[in-house]
Parts: structure tokens; C-alpha cells; sequence
């Protein structure tokens, strides 16, 4: 189910970016004529046999690639090379896919009313099979076009995650499991999907190749004229095979994760270093804080602490707020008011129900101010720029929205103000509450 | 406050520490080799530092588990096993011991085959998420094979090569699910894909009978015998030394042995289930499904040669049971059981998702239900009442009940509904 979905997402992405860069090559085509002209007879070198209409659009693409900057440190005969294998690849009529089959359709129509309408235009008089090949073409490019962005975009996640493990201590073997399994498998099925959408059955080792260019671009590596298709072919001549879904995990680990790992952990070392640098002089702080306090600690303060720390934790050193974490921290909220309870009136079933409230907009609503960013889901979004600025202003200065909002939230998690299981329900809903916020990358990531 | 006082995180680490030493994950690849027709297999065993005394005998499972033809154990037709969850009890009543539960999983992709076992005293580990977990393994390795094959077909590597690269990535496959489990507590959380809809379609009442006297060596020949065996001699049961090799003897894990049966069914669900299942009306088939998962006498011993004393009163029911079947249809049985003197009793309901469809909501019940029903069977015969009573008060009170039939005796039913049925 979930499978068939992501397929989905993926043929729909493609047809974007298909239908957006077919767009761009012809406006491309009409501002950079002479930039065109002039790639046209370095890409002719290389594939004397391509059709002038297909020089043309393999020139645009070439130029939007390198303002976007999708491969870096490209020359136009290592992409003509790329180009020549897409063709070799490129699926037949039959093996064409639907999406391509449905554009191709609509352009007819267009084309025949154009001929209709104005016979002053000077449409080419171009056979069927040609311009279905023009679409193709244009088609296999624009997934080689997406690929080598989603590569740049994974690697960073990638290359943020090891350094995160790391920082972590996590043992080596997960390392290698999770960075292979979060980031290169899904990689591998995206690209792969991406160039099935067009109808190619691409070979897996030409999708590690791209990403091992875009590796070492990164670690400033690759020699001159190396392009995406050289590494293809130094990959073929040592690993026979180039098909199956159960070869992702073999060319992930053997092709590129054994390879470059240790070289892209040498060029992040200093933010690791600095990373665990943070770390342990955070928690030797908290540890001297909380030697400190120890000894005047009343039962009442160590368990606040406690929901102090988880919080701290979550926000300062990435420790995941799971669900066990969540039923604890209910669970310590609604002791706590409890124990305020039983301290002012003698009972912790108070019959003033409302002064758990007030308890707790005592005792934990501080929490929220502690650490700003929590606000951040119940500003309105308009005033982000006047949020970001000033957090805790912003706050007073919209006390009443943002109040109705975070009790809005509070009731949608199971808040309700006259209740038996009062205490509970209060613990309860703000435990949920943090949940989301502290599940919410925007909040982890907003820098205060 | 003294220092001394663990604070809950720490008591729930040393916890966890202690289950992962007292449970045990086995699991053995096996890849059929083509050119030379045998298959590799490759065992590994992780765990159970406190059970296993003795690193040789670690090893020798190990290479005994290397010896287990996978591919055809719990092999059937045309369903594939994926996962069974057993229960276990102690046939001793020793209550000082921790009480596994047994998962056990299997899968393949092309030609590699997994079979996973793990002995461990958690109970909340989340089977489907397991599995996509194993699944997975067996995929990665069916990748390196295949490709350190084909090397070895061009003359690139020697067999041993290929038999080194795929013992590390088994290696890094294996030991990271072990981590998962038992460091990182994974594979807990709900897996949030869209569960198939799934229909209970009848109910069994199975009668076991206990049987606890077979003796096991653990030295060279491994041979199991039945108390009554000639070849043991009076010496070999007084100081239990193998007659056969002279080795050590120990108590071989209880077996379980059918002896009686019950249906229960709906009525009028024979013509529905003709029409989708030719074989679907024969009652052996329905048992089948539960024999072709009873824990493999192979594996039970080898296991226990592990650690006697922690498997050797191990009795283990099938709880959970998930087959699909080739045309992409689920087959799921859930049990219960109950012991009665030296006789164990197991309600089986068995679900299909093949009957899950509207049209038929009038005469199967849905799978959810059906685990509720299990329960209330349960609970219903603690409490004295009888299998009638039980039934009638249920939401299945209008389905029938068959007569208790000898196991021996199904061979002269041709349907379930031939078998008499309890009329009030």
C-alpha cells in the first residue's frame, strides 16, 4: 500500500519536472540562443547521430543543469557522454510509458489546431516516430536533470545524519545500517523510479555512479574528465550486475558506503568534534546543577527536575521524545499537581476542580517561555518575521491569540475543565502537546 | 537522598540488560549455490549469555543450524509461512525462571532463504514491523550473493571469497536487528501501513496430549529416544548416559501430541467457501494449517542442547500464525490455550482475507472479533462453564459445533459438516 503510494508520488514528481523543464528548455532556447549555438558543435562531437531538434534541447538542459547548479564542475563533453548512454537506454516505442504517451497526445492536438488556425506558422513537418523520440529524449533527460538534484539534497541529509550519529556515539554498526537504510536505499529506489517513469529500465550501477560524483564533489575528489558515465563504466568493469531491487543494499555498501564513509567523516570531523564538544560540557553543567541542588532537593522539586531534564534533553542533545517518554511525563505532571493539591487543602481530590489549573498554569505554562520555540504552533503564521525576531515579545504582545490557541490545542488533546480524571486529563493533554512540539522539526529547528 | 538509589531509567537498563542475556536469536541463511547444487547456509547466534555455559556447544548449534534444510522446513504448497509467535509454558511449574516467548520468522527472496528464531522474554515486539525487518535481510543478502556469484562464474573470486563476503554482510545484517531489539528497543511501534481486512471463518478445539518423557543426548550422536526405547538400557535412564555413544543425556523438550478435535463453524458457510476453496471443506486441511506450524522437533532439540535447563521443560503452542498465499491472500490463526491435568486444550480460530468482503458479513465474523472470542473461550472454561455455554453466550451463538472426534479418525471426512454435530 504504502509502496504503491510512494510510486504514485514519484510519477507525479517526475511529470513536474518533466512538464517544468520542457518549459524552461524553450524559454532557455529563446533568451540564450547563442549560448546554445555555441554548446551545439561540443555535444555534436560526441553524438554525431543525434537529431538537430535533440542537440538543441540536450544544450538547454545542459545550461539550466549548470545554473542550477545540479552537477557541479561539469564540461559539456562529459555531459554529452552522460547524454549518449541515456540514449542508448532510452525505451523503445513500445516500452514507452503512459505519462509520455498522454503528453505526446495533447501535443498533436496542439499542434494540429495550430496548423488549423494559422497556416501563416511554419511547423516543421515532422514524422510521428520523430517526435515521439523528441518527447522521449527530452523525457530521459529531465529524470537524469531530477536525479542529480535529489542526489545533492540527499547527500546533505546524509552528510547531517553522520555527523548526528556520531556526535550520539552510536555503535558502528548501526551507524552503517541507518545511513545505508534512511538514506542510500531510499536514494536508489527514488532514482530508479524516477528514470522508470520514463519507461528506461536504468541500470543500477549508472545511478551509483551519479551518486558517487556527487560524493566526491563534495569531498573535492573527482579527477578532471571524469564524468558520471566513466565512473559507470569503471564500476562495470568489476561488478557484473545491474538489475534487481535486492542489488540496492550490495552496491550501497560495497560501491559507496565502504568507500567514502571514512572520507566524508574526515571532512565533517570538525562539527563532530564540535558536536560532542557541546555535549559533554552540557551535561557536565547539568551534572554540577544537579549535584548542587541535591542536597536542599524536596521530592516535589526532584520530580519538576525530571520533567525538566526530559525537555532539556529532547532540545539540547536530539534524544527522541518517544511515546514511552510521553506517558512518563503525563504521568509526572498529574502526580505533581496531586501533591500541590494535597499540600494547600489536605486532599489531592480537590473539589475545585479549576485549581488544578491554575496549578498548572503555575507550576509547567512557564516551560512554554523556557524554551520560545515551543510557541511556534500557536503563533499566526503571518507574524513568523515579527516571532522569529523576538520570541517572548511577540508572546506578550499576543498573549490572548496565541493563549486561545495553545487551550484550543490543549482541548483537542482530551483537556476538559470539570472532569473526575482532572489531573490526568491536564498531564495528559500537555504531554501530547509537547509530543507534537517536540516531534515537529520546525520547532527542533528554529534557532532561538 | 543517597547516591546509591537507581533512578527508574537505570533499573529499566539493567532489566533489559538481563532479558537480552537470557534470550537467544538464531538465524540461519540459506542461498542456493548453483554451480555446485548445495546450498550455503549461514548460521548465526547472538545472545543468551546467561543460559549458554559452554562457547563450544554455541558452536556446534551454530554448525548444526547450518545443516537445517530451510527452504523446506514449514514448507507448504501453496501458502508461505511468514511468522509464528509461540506461546510457552513449563511442563516443571519452576516459576524462578524467565519464560520466553518463541518468534519465529521466515522469508526469501529468489533463492535466499532466512529463518529467524528468537527466544525472548519480551512480548511486545511488533510481528509485522519483525518482519518487514527479515524481509529486508533476506533481500540484501540475496543481492550480495547473486553478485558474488556471478564474480565467481567469471573467474573473479573463489568460492571461499564468496562465502567470506556473504558471512559479513549476514554478520552486519544480523547484528544490527540484534541491536535494534534489544538496544534500541526497536520494532515496537505500530506499523502504520493499512492492515488487510481479514474474516474469521471457523474455530477448532484441540485436545494435546503432553508428553515430557523423551530423553535427548547432547554428546557426539544427538539421538533422541522415547522412554520405552529398547536400546536404552536401566543404566542409561538411572544415570542418563547414552547407550549409543555415551554421551550426556537430558530431558528432550515436551512434545505436543493431537489427540481429539472439535469444529465449530457456520452454518450455511459451505457453499461460500466451495466456491473460493475446492479443499477449503476438509477438515484435515483446516488442522493442517496448524500441524505444519507445531515448533519442528529438529529445531526444538538443537535448541535445547543450547541450554537444557532452560529449554528442556519448554513447552511451545502456537499463538499467532501469519501464511500468505500465493495469490496475495492472508491466512491467519490465533490461539488460546488452557491446561488441564497432563491434557492441554487450544481454541485455533483461523481468519482469510479472502472471505473478507461485504457479501459474506452475515456469515463470518471479522478477525478483531475473533481475538476478543478467544479470550472470552478462555476465561469462559476457567471460570467451569462448559464449551455449549460458552458458545451460546458468544457472538457466534448461532455457529455449529461439531462432536469431538478422534484425530485418527478425521481420514473419513470429506467435510466438516459430515462430522455429527452437537444439536441442542
Amino acid at each position: 500500500m504504502e509502496e504503491r503510494n510512494l510510486q504514485k508520488e514519484i510519477t507525479d514528481e517526475f511529470a513536474n519536472a518533466f512538464t517544468s523543464l520542457s518549459a524552461r528548455v524553450e524559454v532557455f532556447q529563446t533568451t540564450q540562443d547563442s549560448f546554445v549555438q555555441s554548446l551545439i558543435p561540443q555535444i555534436q562531437e560526441v553524438l554525431p547521430d543525434l537529431t538537430e531538434e535533440n542537440l538543441r534541447d540536450a544544450s538547454a538542459i545542459y545550461g539550466i543543469c549548470l545554473t542550477d547548479e545540479a552537477i557541479k564542475n561539469y564540461e559539456p563533453s562529459q555531459f554529452a557522454q552522460d547524454v549518449k548512454y541515456l540514449v542508448e537506454v532510452m525505451p523503445d516505442e513500445e516500452a514507452t510509458s503512459e505519462i509520455i504517451k498522454e503528453v505526446e497526445a495533447t501535443k498533436e492536438v496542439k499542434a494540429a489546431n495550430e496548423k488549423k488556425s494559422s497556416s501563416a506558422k511554419t511547423l516543421q513537418e515532422r514524422t510521428k516516430e520523430a517526435m515521439l523520440q523528441e518527447t522521449v529524449f527530452m523525457a530521459t533527460l529531465a529524470s537524469y536533470y531530477k536525479s542529480n538534484s535529489i542526489i545533492e539534497s540527499a547527500l546533505n541529509e546524509l552528510n547531517n545524519d553522520i555527523v548526528l550519529l556520531n556526535i550520539n556515539g552510536r555503535a558502528e554498526i548501526a551507524i552503517t545500517s541507518i545511513l545505508i537504510r534512511t538514506h542510500l536505499l531510499p536514494l536508489y529506489n527514488h532514482i530508479y523510479n524516477l528514470y522508470k517513469a520514463t519507461g528506461t529500465e536504468i541500470d543500477l550501477r549508472f545511478i551509483t555512479s551519479q551518486i558517487i560524483y556527487g560524493i566526491k564533489n563534495l569531498i573535492g575528489e573527482n579527477s578532471e574528465n571524469e564524468s558520471q558515465y566513466s565512473l559507470f563504466s569503471q564500476i562495470k568493469e568489476d561488478y557484473p550486475l545491474g538489475h534487481g531491487d535486492d542489488l540496492y543494499w550490495d552496491l550501497a555498501i560495497s560501491k559507496i558506503y565502504r568507500i567514502f564513509y571514512d572520507k566524508l567523516k574526515q571532512l565533517l570531523k570538525p562539527k563532530i568534534d564540535e558536536g560532542i564538544k557541546n555535549r559533554e560540557e552540557a551535561i557536565e553543567t547539568i551534572r554540577a546543577q544537579m549535584n548542587a541542588k541535591a542536597p536542599e532537593q524536596g521530592t516535589d522539586e526532584s520530580l519538576r527536575s525530571k520533567v525538566d531534564s526530559m525537555i532539556f534533553e529532547t532540545i539540547q542533545f536530539g534524544r527522541t521524545f518517544d511515546g514511552q517518554r510521553k506517558a512518563k511525563l503525563a504521568q509526572l505532571i498529574e502526580s505533581l499537581l496531586k501533591r500541590m493539591a494535597l499540600k494547600e487543602y489536605g486532599v489531592q481530590d480537590i473539589a475545585n476542580r479549576e485549581r488544578y489549573t491554575e496549578y498548572f498554569m503555575e507550576e509547567f505554562f512557564p516551560v512554554m517561555l523556557e524554551y520560545p520555540q515551543f510557541l511556534l504552533p500557536f503563533i499566526d503564521i503571518r507574524f513568523y518575521r515579527n516571532f522569529s525576531d523576538n520570541p517572548l515579545e511577540h508572546f506578550e504582545n499576543q498573549k490572548i491569540y496565541m493563549m486561545n490557541q495553545f487551550w484550543f490545542k490543549m482541548r483537542k488533546n482530551g483537556y476538559k475543565t470539570k472532569t473526575s480524571s482532572m489531573p490526568y486529563d491536564i498531564g495528559n493533554a500537555f504531554a501530547e502537546l509537547l509530543y507534537d512540539i517536540l516531534n515537529d522539526p520546525k520547532v527542533l529547528n528554529f534557532e532561538v | 537522598m543517597s547516591e546509591n538509589i537507581e533512578s527508574p531509567e537505570e533499573i529499566e537498563l539493567s532489566m533489559s540488560e538481563q532479558m537480552e542475556r537470557t534470550s537467544v536469536n538464531i538465524s540461519t541463511f540459506s542461498a542456493l549455490h548453483e554451480s555446485s547444487g548445495m546450498p550455503f547456509n549461514f548460521p548465526v547466534i547472538l545472545g543468551g549469555e546467561d543460559i549458554i555455559k559452554d562457547e563450544v556447544v554455541k558452536l556446534k548449534v551454530e554448525e548444526a543450524f547450518g545443516q537445517l534444510n530451510i527452504q523446506s522446513l514449514f514448507g507448504f504448497e501453496d501458502q508461505v509461512l511468514q511468522s509464528v509467535i509461540y506461546n510457552t509454558f513449563r511442563t516443571d511449574n519452576a516459576d524462578d525462571k524467565l519464560t520466553p516467548y518463541i518468534y519465529l520468522l521466515k522469508s526469501y527472496t529468489k533463492n535466499v532463504y532466512l529463518l529467524n528464531y528468537l527466544a525472548t522474554p519480551y512480548a511486545d515486539l511488533n510481528i509485522d514491523a519483525y518482519f518487514v525487518e527479515v524481509d529486508f535481510m533476506s533481500r540484501a543478502l540475496s543481492g550480495v550473493f547473486r553478485r558474488t556469484t556471478t564474480q565467481e562464474e567469471m573467474g573473479l573470486h573463489t568460492e571461499e571469497k564468496v562465502h567470506e563476503l556473504c558471512k559479513d554482510t549476514v554478520d552486519t545484517l544480523v547484528g544490527y536487528m540484534h541491536y535494534q531489539i534489544f538496544t534500541e528497543r526497536g520494532m515496537r511501534n505500530l506499523v502504520s501501513q493499512v492492515r488487510t481486512q481479514i474474516a474469521m471463518i471457523l474455530g477448532m478445539f484441540i485436545e494435546f496430549k503432553i508428553d515430557t518423557s523423551e530423553l535427548q543426548c547432547v554428546g557426539k550422536c544427538g539421538n533422541t529416544f522415547a522412554a520405552d526405547d529398547v536400546t536404552l538400557d536401566e543404566k542409561a535412564k538411572s544415570e542418563m548416559i547414552c547407550s549409543n555413544c555415551g554421551g550426556e543425556m537430558v530431558k528432550a523438550p515436551p512434545i505436543l501430541k493431537f489427540s481429539k478435535v472439535q469444529y465449530l463453524y457456520p452454518p450455511g458457510s459451505d457453499d461460500v467457501i466451495l466456491s473460493i476453496d475446492p479443499n477449503g471443506l476438509n477438515p484435515i486441511t483446516y488442522l493442517g494449517y496448524l500441524s505444519g506450524v507445531m515448533m519442528p522437533r529438529n529445531l526444538a532439540t538443537t535448541v535445547n542442547r543450547l541450554s537444557p535447563t532452560h529449554f528442556g521443560t519448554l513447552a511451545t503452542v502456537p499463538s499467532k500464525v501469519s501464511f500468505s498465499k500465493n495469490d496475495g491472500s492472508k491466512i491467519q490463526l490465533n490461539t488460546n490455550y488452557r491446561l488441564d491435568g497432563d491434557k492441554l486444550i487450544l481454541f485455533v480460530s483461523i481468519s482469510d482475507s479472502k472471505f473478507a468482503v461485504r457479501k459474506y458479513d452475515d456469515i463470518f465474523i471479522p478477525a478483531l472479533s475473533a481475538i476478543t472470542l478467544n479470550r472470552d473461550m478462555v476465561e469462559g472454561f476457567k471460570k467451569g462453564y462448559t464449551l455449549k455455554q460458552i458458545i451460546r453466550s458468544s457472538i457466534i451463538s448461532d455457529w455449529v459445533l461439531t462432536d469431538l472426534v478422534d484425530v485418527d479418525d478425521l481420514g473419513k471426512f470429506e467435510k466438516i459438516s459430515e462430522i455429527k454435530s452437537q444439536e441442542e
